[in-house]
């Protein structure tokens, strides 16, 4: 017997980078749930793809081509989700990517997943690369918060995941721009929950420990794909779990997060991560 | 649309203190969400309502009278669960006591919501001291050790605390309650890893501001009429959302918490408060 408050019949959601990986599990778990879709991101090829998954499952999808770090983009894909489908009850703010770096190359930095293994990195960390990191994480679910809350605020209702990391919480060693925009991230969620409350809008965080996505060898561009996958592998014995996390179980947390259950939490900040965080 | 992974068809769950208030909301929605149920608290009389509420979900409740203070008690409701049932799926330690009291009475103390409202404490004796400590802490310990074998071999389980928002809140009249739901947190977390390896999920809840028999019994010092008058200033000077919480959503997190869907989850603090701790 599964309960009724659990269900997204009828509501709209944005996931912002749901192109492929987390952004894409999330959509698709909350459209098995009943959810309509705006899917948004930079590649088109792909989010068509996302598309197609949300259809099949007997919803509505619109595809929104939208970067993250440009207020009008977002502006535009609020608007033609507002013209679309009247409303916007979820906001699932993803996009992301990494680029490891240290601040200064020292020459002695080791993997944080696997302590034994020397990384050879290329260079210290470029102004452009930690504005970069910055403006897609923090400012850009800054930009999405800004533009779908007045909406919000009206309706006086809505719900807002922003997806943080393990990496928010500990860690962080030559991925500063990513760790700080995550406990940015982390922050704004709570500040957010406190601005919108009185409107019945709910803020929370989902951070997620170690799932197998792209991003986990695109922010590695100074080892090879053979290296990441050995990496990821050791470092399994890091989580006390001992399993990477599969995505749709991101995507069942969202649904709890997007739906009447979760009317009462605002603020939250809930790791997926198998245990790691609790070290 | 609702998914099966949030069902807990076929799991068998004890919920200490299940007679009144939470434990009841929690156990009558595991039940709804498909739980067997095993009901145990200190009076028979007062868990016959909640398992006639369990059983009109046609699911099976058995009812347990048990003094979590007391191993023997403790350890004789797991082997009645285990004659019964067989298994012990999920385990809600939700048993808990409070009693408002400084350490030493001045004789000046005040309500802070209400100052007009002059509070004639006695002085917190070590008995006190000692009752809230073990029927929060002590209680929990107890059922997680006697338990915690059982699900060992199983290699699987779901162990949901009830902490508290109190745990992060620092007020008068209260160095016992909220160390213990403090430290509720922490033997979560330790237990989360100590358990890790047998998949065993340790997660704790932490309840903000519900109207429930404890908020009366924990302040002898007061009239049934001045609780009325503090627990109706608390939404608007206390809670972000604005109301206090319907102990129907606890039940709906512990379904989620006690589900196949957050099998990746563990060591996690989760507040439902609406917003309370995240000021």
């Amino acid at each position: 017997m599964i309960l009724k408050e659990f269900n997204l019949d009828g509501k709209v959601a944005i996931v912002t980078g749901s192109s492929r990986g987390i952004g894409k599990a999330i959509a698709l778990t909350l459209a098995e749930a009943g959810a309509n879709i705006v899917v948004a991101a930079r590649t088109m090829s792909d989010l068509q793809m996302t598309a197609r998954e949300v259809r099949y499952l007997g919803r509505r999808c619109l595809i929104a081509h939208t970067d993250v770090t440009k207020m009008e983009q977002v502006e535009n894909m609020v608007e033609k989700t507002i013209a679309e489908f009247g409303k916007i009850d979820i906001l699932v703010n993803n996009a992301g990517s990494d680029v490891e770096s240290p601040l200064v190359v020292t020459g002695l930095e080791r993997s944080g997943l696997v302590p034994e293994l020397r990384m050879k990195y290329a260079g210290d960390m470029t102004e452009k690369l930690w504005r970069n990191i910055v403006d897609t994480h923090l400012i850009g679910t800054f930009r999405c918060c800004k533009a779908v809350g007045p909406h919000m605020v009206k309706q006086k209702s809505g719900k807002i995941i922003n997806i943080s990391s393990i990496i928010g919480a500990f860690d962080g060693a030559n991925d500063l721009h990513y760790a700080v925009s995550k406990a940015g991230i982390n922050h704004l969620t709570k500040v957010l929950a406190l601005e919108w409350a009185p409107f019945k809008v709910n803020v929370n965080g989902i951070g997620p420990g170690s799932y197998i996505t792209a991003i986990r060898y695109d922010c590695r561009p100074h080892l090879t794909g053979e290296q990441v996958d050995e990496l990821l592998e050791k470092s399994l014995g890091l989580i006390p779990s001992g399993r990477h996390g599969e995505l749709r179980e991101l995507g069942l947390l969202a649904v709890y997060l997007a739906s009447p259950a979760s009317d009462y939490m605002t603020g939250q900040i809930i790791y997926l991560d198998g245990g790691w965080v609790a070290k | 649309m609702v998914l099966k992974e949030f069902s807990l068809d076929g799991k068998v769950a004890i919920v200490t203190g299940a007679s009144r208030g939470i434990g009841k909301a929690i156990a009558t929605t595991m039940a709804e969400a498909g739980a067997d149920i095993v009901a145990a608290a200190r009076t028979a009389s007062a868990l016959e309502q909640t398992a006639k509420e369990v059983r009109k979900f046609g699911r099976k409740c058995l009812v347990v009278t048990a003094d979590m203070t007391k191993m023997e008690q403790v350890e004789n409701m797991v082997n009645k669960t285990i004659a019964e049932f067989g298994k012990i799926d999920v385990l809600v330690n939700n048993v808990g006591y409070d009693s408002e009291a400084p350490l030493v009475v001045t004789g000046e103390e005040r309500s802070g919501l209400l100052p007009g409202i002059k509070l004639n404490y006695k002085d917190m004796t070590e008995e006190t001291w000692r009752t809230v400590i073990e029927a929060n802490l002590g209680a929990t310990f107890r059922c997680c050790k006697a338990v915690g074998p059982h699900m060992v071999k199983q290699k699987s389980g779901k162990i949901i605390n009830i902490g508290s928002f109190c745990a992060l809140l620092y007020g008068p009249a209260d160095t016992h309650y909220g160390a213990a739901k403090y430290a509720i947190n922490r033997l979560t977390k330790v237990l989360a890893l100590e358990w890790a390896p047998y998949k065993i999920n340790v997660n704790c809840i932490g309840p903000g501001s519900y109207v429930t028999q404890i908020r009366y019994d924990s302040r002898p010092h007061m009239t049934r009429e001045q609780v009325n008058q503090v627990l109706e200033k608390i939404p608007n000077a206390v809670i972000p959302l604005g109301y206090h919480g319907d102990t129907r959503v606890l039940g709906l997190l512990a379904v989620y918490l006690a589900s196949p869907a957050s099998d990746y989850m563990t060591g996690q603090v989760i507040y439902l408060d609406g917003g309370i701790t995240a000021q």
